[in-house]
């Protein structure tokens, strides 16, 4: 966690309340970690609720530790509950965002409306899981539920989630997925819910069980993912929003989109950042987000008119150029504001596609795409975490692989701001098919850096519902939406296009190799074009990033991460290698000894797709004392040509002795994914 | 049905040289030669004929006993069992002691007077060399992928380019070097002898690396200095995966005497072991050219078309290929009448019979890390050592891309680049490479060559570039037969760098290409003769291996690059030396065990050059009763703006006890590298 100013003169004196029980309707009792002022008693504060499974005691403290306090200090309850069936809380937790999450959620906001120390009025707040269940529980109207503050989540589970991608099936499905089993499969800590905690905990590992069967069990837009999708009905959702992301985040489309459709008051707030607080996000420039909270909350919260809605509605930052690089401390660039936003409706820029070419002349060769399965491999992470470095490489290195397309050099600078798409009319040899668009800025020395990317599974070119088989040899006009990004391209540097059939590790190849051919003249890359408005001039700054004091750790043993791809010449295979280890890691307050490893292993041949197989693997253990609890999770994932193979066992042990294990194995059919 | 000729095989035969040293021969001779003197043949190298080249000696040497010859195959002064020192390759003590050989040989009661000569490598080296000297009795000589022209062709220097070639044969030499001779053969005096080895030895790779430019050093053993030196005929064999792949045409060119040459598709292995197959029976045919030269046999071998080539089919990359399809085709001299020339022009993009008009300069600074793709120009056809799919290598390249091809294309010799080029740095060089792209978009190697820009005006002497002066240089890319078939296209790649094939210049070069001024000439075979050549044994049942593995060989090689720090890492590990992963052996009828591992890494960085850094672990363990000796090295090549850097070490274990250790460290100033 990078060191950020700390703040701890508030105008009020802050108390911890270091857990307490929420009983839901059905007798299970939802752990809570509570700051408030002092005397909230007597002056009682509307409460903040973060609401997730990553465990309050341990997992999300450091950021907690900065923001709640931060909070409590100016006049809140800052609230942090564990889901049903994660962390120190009872029962189990059997999937993402189910309605048994959200019932609690309505449980929860109702219980801290009524506390004596609260004066009736609740907001929400949380970061990927915790900004997806603030939009979802919104739209369930709660009375006490007043604002939402949502960073890094989506209206669309599928459409702009860790699971799909213009309907390709996303490694991270896996990767996360592994990540949540391990989590899900945790156990409570026997210092806050005593001896019971060994029952609590096999409770959760016999009945939590593998999520992401049913993600691949549903391969298109279904009634799964409909499930806590706001967009299905943006009307639900009438209180103030503010939604927040960044450039390198995978969760920013959906700003957009609930700028443009959420019927209520609402923000947006994008930076360069990954998926991060923007305090202490990178890259930088951090911000004073906790400020900017606070302005939405006594807005909102205390009915204080502190201006915040007199502002335009959405800030972003365009960023400059900059040279290649997997970790950027920081992206220099500039604010900028829209009053609103309505996609297509601004000012755009067109390109034409010709071989090799970005600049209009239509010429009268076919274009052929047909890519290695190793293509992708310098990208970006679909998600940066923003804690190693996982953004794109030199998108050069790829041009062999790819098919590439470059514009003159440019006479003056462009900005964009929006999503950029590639359209055009297309054929392909096989009912399915991915493709995938990749846009970067060129230097004059070819050194490429990559903007943004879009993905589209040809199958689901008119509907994620209803996916259709393309008919090998009949072009049809396909569009590909790329990312929402803001960006500066600077005199003289080209705007680059590659079309790629395959981008792993990303995305899981296609059922079958596939040669996808472009009709001549018709492939278009159209760039939302974004020119200098005075407005953006005399947006007021934002103040310096700060936070309430960290949480104390000591750092016993020595962490270490890896990020790697290695061919191997005698097999031919591709391996690409994540791997991290936190090291032993010390929380002062709980006097827990904590330590997560971590490895995500993806390998593939060039030539064959159904050689794809990733294997993500965690270990996470937790000691204090005698008390010593550890968790082994792994899964596997293959993608053959008719089925996705899914394996994977979850071993936990207490004190060093193994008190369960499971297995699974599973093939589900692959739905023109 | 006639009888089987018997012979007899002498494993130690001591050759005296004039000043009483004495060199180890391993001699087979068909029984009776006392009685009816034979003509011999020659093969004189370093490699220990006791054992680490026993079983290869137990395919060639006995068949030509067998066929009336003495074959003598001895070791060069101080290496394997001979007496005395050797201090560096093809000095010209050893060309004097070869001479000698032969003339003791000639003398020899059961030889006819005549001699021939032949090896692979080290040993076609050295029979040109002998044969320059002409010894009297010295009749023909048979050199297997070895080089007229030690500065343009060998494993140092390619076309004025430092190859790290220079430094990995350096290091295998390095550990062969250390050897000692083996006790059951010189006795007692095995230690002596060992401990002088030792203590006389120098790190060759320093001395190679001080001679930067077409030195006395490098024209001493080079024939091309004068062809009329050869006075014997010549029949030389080579491999299309070879490196040795000029010195074919340039002698059947060049030399005044009967010339033939015969090109497979092999790799640095003898034709009758060639991978890739089809094999040939390479003692056959060398024995046809024994009977005609040493033996006065009217056989018709000199009727033949002097030149014999395997024209290869096209075929995907497969870094370990194992099989070419292909075809023989005959041409009576070099140059040829039959084979023409094809022009095509480098215009943007475009390989083209015309040039474009105008255009804009094209210009390419190739990352550090281009050419991983490359292989090992000398390939062993160990697993992974062969060129792989030339497009993932394209980003880093100015490519030019043919029309495809309307009818197969039949490539035979050296095609040319004539190239116009600007560079903005003092020193660089040009890699240029030929590839064939299949429909599908994967390229295969055709061929490569490379030029020092600062070799322009001469080889023996470097001459600054002048930045943004315009050159004009002919690369020669290295012969080659190859068809590309109808619908391929011919791609060309021009870089600035070829890692881990060439040692980078010092700084990052960009080169600038004028259009409608460089053209690629590519001799074509004309579809005229269709007559079959002879057909060509194929080799028969390997000679029964007298030998015992004592543990499975193992072969690891592999790209890596680190997206952390964006370096790339080629590895390459062996258990079982340079031939393969052959693991721990025993010869079984001397009872030595012999065991090689070894480990070769090369990395940089895409960004410096100066990051570029070699390294070679290796070792050799011997063993016979209580016999045991143990050599280990170690090298490293770094390099800085003006000096390359060596750092090695050698240690060396009697039994358990340490016998000998020596470091080295040099600093060599860098001349136009």
């Amino acid at each position: 966690m990078p060191a950020i100013p700390i703040r701890t003169d508030f105008p009020r004196k802050v108390r911890e309340i270091e857990n307490t029980w929420i009983e839901m309707p059905d007798g299970v009792k939802i752990a809570a970690r509570i700051w408030l002022p002092d005397d909230a008693q007597a002056e009682p504060v509307p409460a903040i609720l973060e609401y997730l499974p990553y465990r309050k005691r341990d997992g999300t403290v450091e950021r907690d530790h900065l923001t709640h306090p931060y909070f409590a200090g100016h006049g809140y309850a800052g609230v942090r509950v564990d889901l049903r069936g994660t962390g120190d809380s009872e029962g189990v937790c059997k999937g993402e965002y189910l309605k048994q999450e959200l019932d609690d959620g309505v449980a929860v906001i109702e219980w801290l409306a009524k506390q004596p120390w609260c004066s009736g009025t609740v907001g929400m707040i949380g970061i990927s899981w915790g900004g997806f269940n603030g939009l979802q529980i919104a739209a369930l109207k709660p009375k006490a539920l007043k604002a939402v503050i949502t960073l890094c989540s989506t209206d669309d589970r599928y459409a702009d989630d860790i699971h799909f991608m213009g309907g390709a099936c996303l490694t991270d499905k896996l990767a996360w997925g592994a990540t949540a089993f391990a989590i899900a499969h945790t156990p409570p800590d026997p210092a806050i819910v005593g001896d019971r905690w060994r029952e609590m905990w096999l409770e959760r590992l016999k009945g939590n069980g593998l999520w992401m069967l049913d993600w691949f069990r549903h391969q298109r837009r279904d009634e799964f993912y409909r499930q806590g999708s706001i967009c299905e009905n943006y009307a639900d959702v009438q209180i103030p929003v503010y939604a927040v992301g960044g450039w390198v985040d995978g969760y920013t489309n959906p700003i957009f989109r609930m700028m443009e459709n959420l019927p209520g008051p609402r923000k947006a707030l994008i930076g360069p950042w990954a998926h991060k607080y923007p305090h202490f996000a990178e890259p930088g420039p951090r911000i004073g987000f906790l400020q900017e909270c606070l302005r939405w909350w006594d807005q909102h919260l205390k009915e204080i008119d502190t201006g915040i809605m007199n502002e335009p509605m959405i800030r972003a930052w365009i960023q400059d150029p900059a040279p290649p690089a997997p970790y950027h401390a920081e992206r220099t660039g500039r604010w900028v504001a829209e009053d609103g936003w309505k996609s297509g409706a601004g000012p755009e820029r067109t390109l034409t596609l010709s071989p090799g070419r970005l600049n209009g002349a239509a010429s009268g060769d076919p274009i052929v795409i047909r890519t290695p399965q190793t293509a992708g491999r310098f990208a970006q992470a679909w998600c940066s975490y923003g804690s190693a470095p996982d953004q794109a490489l030199d998108q050069s290195r790829e041009d062999g692989a790819m098919t590439v397309f470059l514009s003159d050099p440019l006479d003056e600078d462009v900005e964009i701001l929006g999503f950029p798409i590639f359209a055009g009319e297309i054929a392909s040899d096989q009912p399915g098919g991915n493709l995938i668009a990749v846009l970067s800025a060129s230097d004059p020395d070819g050194k490429s850096t990559l903007v943004s990317f879009g993905v589209l599974n040809l199958t689901h070119r008119n509907s994620h519902s209803d996916p259709e088989p393309m008919t090998p040899g009949t072009p049809e006009k396909i569009s590909v939406q790329l990312n929402a990004i803001g960006q500066r391209f600077a005199k003289g540097q080209r705007i680059r296009l590659a079309l790629s059939t395959s981008y792993w590790p990303m995305v899981w190849p296609a059922p079958e190799p596939v040669t996808l051919t472009l009709s001549p003249g018709t492939g278009q890359l159209t760039l939302p074009l974004r020119p200098a408005q005075p407005q953006d001039e005399r947006l007021a700054p934002f103040l310096p990033s700060e936070g309430a004091e960290p949480l104390q750790v000591e750092q016993l043993s020595p962490g270490n991460s890896e990020r790697s791809v290695t061919e191997d010449l005698v097999t031919g295979k591709e391996t690409y290698l994540r791997a991290g280890d936190t090291g032993e890691v010390r929380h002062a307050h709980t006097g827990l000894t904590v330590r997560y490893t971590d490895e995500d292993r993806f390998e593939i041949h060039p030539d064959d797709p159904h050689s794809a197989r990733g294997t993500c693997t965690w270990h996470k253990s937790y000691a204090r004392g005698e008390w010593a609890a550890e968790v082994d999770a792994t899964v596997t994932v293959e993608s053959l040509s008719r089925v996705w193979r899914i394996t994977a066992r979850i071993v936990a042990r207490d004190g060093g002795a193994e008190l369960f294990r499971r297995d699974w194995s599973e093939d589900f059919v692959r739905d023109l994914v | 049905m006639t009888k089987e000729p018997h012979i007899t095989v002498q494993e130690t035969v001591w050759i005296p040289m004039p000043d009483g040293a004495r060199l180890a021969a391993r001699v087979w001779m068909p029984d009776g030669a006392d009685k009816t003197p034979v003509p011999a043949i020659l093969e004189y190298i370093p490699y220990r004929r006791r054992d680490f080249t026993r079983v290869r000696d137990d395919n060639t040497h006995p068949r030509f006993a067998r066929a009336g010859y003495a074959a003598v195959r001895v070791d060069t002064r101080g290496a394997g069992d001979s007496d005395g020192l050797m201090h560096d390759e093809y000095l010209q003590q050893e060309l004097d002691d070869g001479c000698d050989v032969i003339a003791w040989i000639a003398a020899q009661p059961w030889c006819d007077g005549n001699v021939g000569m032949m090896g692979k490598s080290w040993g076609a080296y050295n029979s040109f060399q002998v044969a320059a000297m002409r010894p009297p009795a010295l009749k023909a000589i048979i050199p297997v992928m070895g080089t007229d022209d030690r500065w343009k062709e060998d494993i140092h220097f390619r076309n004025g380019v430092m190859a790290t070639d220079n430094f990995w044969w350096g290091s295998i030499m390095q550990l062969l070097n250390t050897a000692p001779p083996n006790p059951d053969v010189v006795g007692n005096r095995w230690r002596e002898m060992w401990k002088e080895r030792l203590e006389a030895m120098t790190l060759w790779t320093n001395l190679w690396t001080e001679h930067q430019i077409n030195d006395a050093m490098w024209k001493h053993g080079s024939i091309s200095q004068n062809y009329g030196d050869i006075q014997v005929p010549v029949y030389f064999f080579g491999g299309w995966s070879d490196l040795y792949r000029d010195t074919p045409f340039r002698i059947a060119e060049h030399l005044k005497v009967p010339c033939k040459v015969l090109m497979g598709p092999w790799a640095h292995l003898y034709p009758h072991d060639g991978i890739p197959s089809p094999q040939i029976d390479f003692v056959d045919e060398a024995i046809r050219w024994w009977d005609r030269w040493l033996k006065g046999v009217e056989n018709g071998i000199m009727d033949e078309p002097r030149l014999r080539f395997y024209l290869q089919d096209s075929v995907a990359p497969n870094p370990t290929i194992t099989h070419r399809d292909g075809r023989w085709v005959e041409v009576a001299d070099w140059p040829s009448s039959k084979v023409g020339a094809r022009l095509l022009w480098l215009n943007p993009g475009t390989l083209r019979e015309a040039a474009d008009a105008g255009g804009e300069t094209m210009t390419i600074c190739s990352p550090q890390t281009y050419g991983a793709v490359a292989g090992d120009m000398t390939s062993f056809a160990t697993p992974g050592d062969m060129p792989g799919d030339c497009r993932i290598d394209a980003g880093g390249a100015l490519i030019f891309r043919s029309a495809p091809v309307a009818s197969a294309m039949d490539i035979l010799g050296q095609p040319k680049l004539r190239l116009k080029v600007a560079a903005d740095r003092p020193q660089g060089f040009v890699a240029a490479i030929l590839a064939d792209e299949a429909p599908d978009g994967a390229q295969s190697l055709i061929t490569r060559g490379f030029f020092n820009l600062t070799h322009r005006e001469s080889d023996e002497r470097v001459v600054p570039i002048v930045p943004g002066d315009e050159m004009e240089v002919t690369v020669t890319l290295h012969g080659i037969g190859w068809q590309v078939p109808a619908g391929h296209r011919l791609v060309l790649h021009v870089a600035s760098t070829y890692w881990p094939v060439l040692w980078p210049a010092p700084e990052p070069v960009t080169l600038s290409l004028v259009p409608g001024h460089s053209t690629l000439e590519i001799p074509v075979l004309r579809a005229t003769d269709r007559s079959a050549p002879r057909n060509l044994a194929a080799p028969p049942t390997p000679a029964p291996r007298r030998v015992t593995a004592l543990g499975a060989g193992s072969m690891e090689r592999g790209i890596t690059t680190d997206l952390v720090t964006g370096k790339t890492r080629h590895r390459v590990f062996i258990d079982g030396g340079v031939f393969g992963p052959t693991g721990k052996v025993r010869f079984d009828e001397i009872g030595t065990e012999f065991h090689d591992v070894s480990e070769r890494i090369y990395e940089i960085h895409p960004a410096d050059p100066l990051s570029a850094r070699a390294e070679m672990t290796q070792s050799r363990t011997l063993e016979c009763g209580d016999w045991k000796v143990r050599m280990e090295t170690f090298s490293e090549m770094t390099c800085t703006k003006d000096a390359f850097i060596l750092t090695a070490r050698c240690e060396c274990w009697d039994g358990d006890k340490p016998f000998h250790r020596v470091d080295w460290h040099h600093e060599i100033p860098r001349n136009g590298m």
